[in-house]
């Protein structure tokens, strides 16, 4: 297939022009943008058009219209389409069609469900793909400024979004808090540094250690300029869905242990004394990476036999062994696929953004310290025992020895530069994140989290200072986590499941989603966060939901990025 | 689907309407600790109640819910009934954190007791919000040193005296009665195992080139234990430990019958007590053929170990003869064992906490009551419960076991104690002066 790169990079030259008029981003003004086209069916009016920026929106309002406007920021898509050969995300890629609420324009239940209840419903699909938070910024302030003036029914607006989408609401209610009521900002991608380029971080480490276990052929880094540099891209994914596929089809049938035939830096007397899933898990840790997946809970063991004592004996030993041994190495193998769509296709995109050069570094990592005494026991039977765990550490410390990763000091100050999310909370905010996010994973949201409370203890600190009444919370965090037990089995091995809520990427229930609308929407009319008890009992009514606003995650710090 | 979704709009209102009621409810109720009603004190477990690693260890939750159970018949706590939560944690650490996410988070238990496993625990305490919430965590069973740490983990207590206790025990015992003598060890290679190799290197024990052996934790189910008893046979090692769980002594005893042990190889066996239960052990065995059984008979049959609380044969014992009548009227079904023995003293452990912690019990005051006077609390072991440190009992007594597999003091008579504590700076190990208490009248606690 072609790669649709001259679309790409017309999108590119859009995007600086945006960054050169600066983001100077004011009172919302329709007066550049065409009016938008109407019409009306079954109830609904919809609104199509393009803001000034080519940017195409699209907006929905019901005629039992509650009031409350729901502005959706979709997520990243990449910078062009992936070629139609590439295993799970061809045909994926560069899609800049207007998204009302998640899941749409493909698929509307959610979309049509909100309209139901009254909502009305708006969206764009942005100027541009790839990176794009301050670009997007500027279309969501216009496209406000043509909903206010085309419906001056809406009282209130809750603007909500997921990944970069989350980033992108975060971004809109720090520049713009008077055009928004309530923000929901959903796995808000932050620290793009901390994540992807010095000192390691979790999308370098991933696939820094994965390519030196596994397939030193995988680029990784530093990706060609132009189509060659996305080809690339696509080349690298393709290499370790290879490798994952060759240990987990062996892991999942038979607990027989795989090394690719592509991990040519892994000494064969390494090989013959330590299992590849121990390898697997070890790239997890290091990384940061959720050891819970889509389709492994880490807990549930094979099916027990109980034909007859004898069957049962053996089939417990192999029910306890999958769950202790191989659960967590088979969680790291399909995280370790979603994560590298991103952190391939998507590092294209910011190393193409940054000049194309390398901004990852890891030379001052200290890998054998990302592993915490903590995680050595809890895991250390599929590590392998002691032995294993410090077998596959000096591994891992030969490995940078003779390869570590340098970054370009000109590209990494670039990348710094794309990230513009501050953290400061400007208007009431319920942040939302799940326990097994596989991209925005636990410490961006830690991070969120750190920055409010030290924000509102600022206030709290200034209002005693002045001694007046203290300032109240601006803000919360939910955290929607996976069921305890949820890994199928049938007579072909596990079962390949892509929705659980709290895993993956940006996935929750239907009933969480309505929680979320519910609880901005609350937000919004009392121009506050609703009361502490309704969020502890929203937390506590829906076991997908962590039923207290402490969760202990992960912080940069404490996994050592 | 409309109309499911009108459903969940009014369940919305509803939870909205609820939550007013609960907001007010809760400031009614502020003093009261969690966990705690008028009539109840609700406690939680997690433990291994199914799974490879289960049997056994499985049998210590119900003996507990069966002695709080008689208790309870008898009046309870003050007048609230103990309820005890268990929850199967499958010996998996990530499902321990759910377990204990679970009890504390939407059952709210008052507090944990007797937690199993190490990494399970260790897992627990670092992803749930036992330290955060100052949740009492009660004898957690297992000899890890590490969780006896009052600065890293203030509300956590030992049950079992550590395993660097045992370790340093052993080896005195070791160089005493077998001196000379070229010693190997099979141990666990985790937390565990490293627990008790400090206990040995501490107190100056040597093994012979070619008898340290490990295995990876539960590699003993799936790869077998053959090429670490043949390296042990080849080392010409004349005493072995086998410091290890329940199933890997078993593994290990039914390989070591086919190596030849009891007709051309003759080590003297010393088990670590973890894995030394001989109704678990032959259970184990049995499961399998009664050529496996009669194989790990064989091996037990004059080997040595480890124990902290009387035999569970020893119906002369106080303790035993009463936690027998309790099993038999409150654990109908279950056969007495040692688990059933540590899980009953263990219960009458919390009770006396729970005692001890007032009329209007808290958190704090649990831990608190516990620092101060549980050293002082009733119990069937042979040495004392160092709870002021977080620690757990710390003595152990020897044993031998007969061609039945039932275990006696090595020597006959009574048995002989000897007490030590965690520290790798030396191996001081001392014998014993420690005067258990008298079982309370009828079983049932009295104190304050």
């Amino acid at each position: 297939m072609r790669l649709t790169l001259n679309k790409t990079r017309r999108n590119m030259a859009l995007l600086l022009s945006v960054a050169l008029v600066g983001a100077v981003l004011g009172f919302p003004s329709a007066a550049t943008a065409a009016d938008p086209t109407c019409t009306t069916a079954s109830a609904v009016t919809t609104c199509t058009g393009e803001t000034s920026d080519t940017a195409k929106y699209e907006i929905r309002v019901p005629d039992d219209f509650n009031g409350t406007l729901l502005l959706w920021s979709h997520g990243y898509t990449y910078v062009a389409k992936i070629p139609a050969q590439v295993p799970l995300l061809g045909g994926s890629g560069n899609d800049l069609r207007a998204t009302i609420a998640p899941g749409a324009p493909d698929d509307m239940k959610m979309a049509n469900a909100l309209l139901n209840q009254g909502y009305a419903l708006a969206g764009s699909g942005f100027a541009v793909p790839g990176w794009n938070a301050e670009s997007a910024v500027k279309t969501n302030v216009e496209l406000i400024g043509v909903i206010k003036k085309k419906f001056p029914t809406v009282k209130r607006t809750v603007a909500w979004g997921a990944s970069l989408g989350g980033t992108i609401t975060q971004r809109l209610a720090e520049t713009n808090p008077k055009l928004i009521d309530a923000a929901l900002p959903i796995m808000a991608f932050n620290n793009i540094d901390r994540v992807t380029g010095s000192n390691g971080g979790y999308g370098t480490d991933a696939v820094w250690l994965f390519k030196m276990f596994f397939d030193p052929t995988i680029k990784g880094f530093g990706y060609t300029a132009g189509p060659a540099g996305f080809g690339e891209a696509a080349a690298d994914f393709g290499k370790v869905l290879a490798a994952v596929v060759a240990i987990q089809g062996g892991l999942q049938k038979s607990g027989a242990d795989t090394w690719p035939a592509t991990a040519s830096l892994v000494p064969a007397a390494v090989k013959a004394a330590l299992p590849a899933r121990s390898a697997l898990l070890m790239i997890g840790l290091l990384s940061g990476m959720p050891l819970r997946s889509s389709s492994f809970d880490g807990v549930t063991g094979t099916p027990i036999d109980t034909s007859s004592i004898a069957a049962a004996s053996a089939s417990t030993s192999a029910n306890t062994g999958f769950s202790l041994a191989l659960q967590p190495a088979l969680a790291v193998a399909e995280n370790m696929v979603n994560i590298a769509g991103f952190a391939t296709f998507a590092r294209y995109d910011l190393e193409t953004q940054v000049g194309n050069k390398n901004f990852a570094d890891n030379q001052n990592v200290d890998y054998a310290k990302k592993l915490s005494e903590d995680e050595r026991a809890t895991y250390n039977v599929a590590l392998s025992g002691e032995a294993g765990i410090d077998g596959l550490l000096a591994l891992v410390a030969g490995f940078k020895q003779a390869a570590p990763l340098k970054a370009d000091a000109d590209a990494l100050a670039k990348l710094k530069k794309l990230d513009t999310m501050t953290g400061q909370i400007n208007v009431p905010t319920i942040a939302f994140n799940n326990t097994e996010e596989t991209v925005e994973f636990q410490p961006m949201m830690s991070w969120m989290i750190e920055k409010a409370n030290a924000q509102h203890a600022a206030a709290v600190a200034a209002a005693k200072a002045k001694k007046k009444k203290a300032p109240a919370k601006k803000f919360a965090a939910f955290w929607g986590q996976p069921l305890d037990e949820y890994t199928k089995f049938n007579a072909a091995g596990p079962v390949v499941q892509s929705d659980t809520p709290g895993t993956g990427h940006v996935k929750f229930s239907f009933p969480q989603w309505m929680d979320m609308v519910r609880l901005g929407d609350m937000t919004a009319r009392l121009k506050r966060l609703p009361s502490q008890a309704i969020l502890d009992l929203t937390r506590e009514s829906d076991p997908n939901w962590y039923p207290a606003e402490d969760f202990d995650a992960d912080t940069f710090e404490s996994i050592g990025s | 689907m409309i109309r499911a979704l009108k459903n969940r709009v009014r369940v919305g209102a509803a939870l909205v309407a609820l939550a007013g009621l609960v907001s007010s409810g809760v400031s009614a109720q502020a003093a009261a600790a969690p966990g705690v009603t008028k009539d109840t004190i609700t406690l939680g477990m997690t433990s291994a109640q199914s799974g490879a690693a289960s049997p056994g260890y499985n049998k210590v939750g119900p003996a507990m819910r069966a002695y709080f159970d008689y208790i309870n018949e008898k009046g309870g706590v003050y007048g609230r009934k103990i309820v005890l939560k268990l929850e199967d944690d499958k010996y998996v650490p990530t499902n321990a954190v759910n377990k204990v996410n679970k009890l504390i988070l939407r059952d709210k238990v008052f507090a944990l007791v007797g937690n199993l496993g190490t990494a399970t625990h260790t897992a627990a305490l670092k992803k749930t919000p036992i330290i955060k919430q100052g949740v009492p965590d009660l004898f957690v069973n297992t000899g890890y040193s590490g969780f006896a740490s009052p600065k890293k983990y203030p509300t956590t207590f030992m049950y079992l005296p550590s395993y660097i206790m045992e370790a340093k025990i052993m080896a005195k015992y070791i160089k005493d009665k077998f001196p000379g003598k070229k010693v190997g060890i099979l141990y666990q290679d985790d937390d565990f195992g490293k627990d008790g190799l400090a206990g040995f290197k501490a107190a100056g024990l040597t093994f012979v080139a070619g008898g340290t052996q490990k295995y990876a934790s539960l590699s003993q189910a799936t790869v077998g234990l053959t090429a670490q008893l043949t390296a042990l046979k080849t080392s010409g090692a004349e005493v072995i430990i086998l410091f290890g769980v329940t199933s890997a002594t078993a593994v290990a005893m039914r390989t070591a019958a086919a190596l030849g042990y009891g007709t051309t190889w003759g080590p003297q066996f010393i088990l670590g007590s973890v894995g030394a239960d001989p109704t678990t052990l032959l259970t184990l065995a049995g499961a399998t053929t009664a050529e496996a059984r009669a194989a790990t008979l064989r091996s037990l049959t004059g080997a040595l170990s480890l124990s902290f609380l009387p035999a569970a044969t020893d119906t002369e014992d106080e303790y035993v003869k009463k936690f027998i009548e309790i099993n038999t009227a409150y654990n109908k079904g279950v056969a007495w064992d040692n688990n059933v023995l540590v899980g009953m003293n263990q219960a009458m452990l919390v009770v006396q906490a729970l005692r001890a912690a007032g009329q209007n019990p808290t958190r704090a005051s649990l831990v608190s009551a516990l620092k101060s006077k549980g050293g002082t609390f009733a119990s069937a072991a042979y040495s004392k419960l160092d709870s002021a440190n977080n620690v757990g009992f710390t003595g152990y007594w020897v044993g031998k076991y007969n061609s039945t597999g039932v275990i006696a003091p090595v020597d006959g008579g009574k048995p002989v104690v000897y007490t030590t504590d965690s520290s790798t700076a030396n191996g001081d190990v001392a014998t014993s002066t420690f005067v258990r208490p008298a079982m309370p009248a009828d079983g049932v606690p009295t104190n304050s």
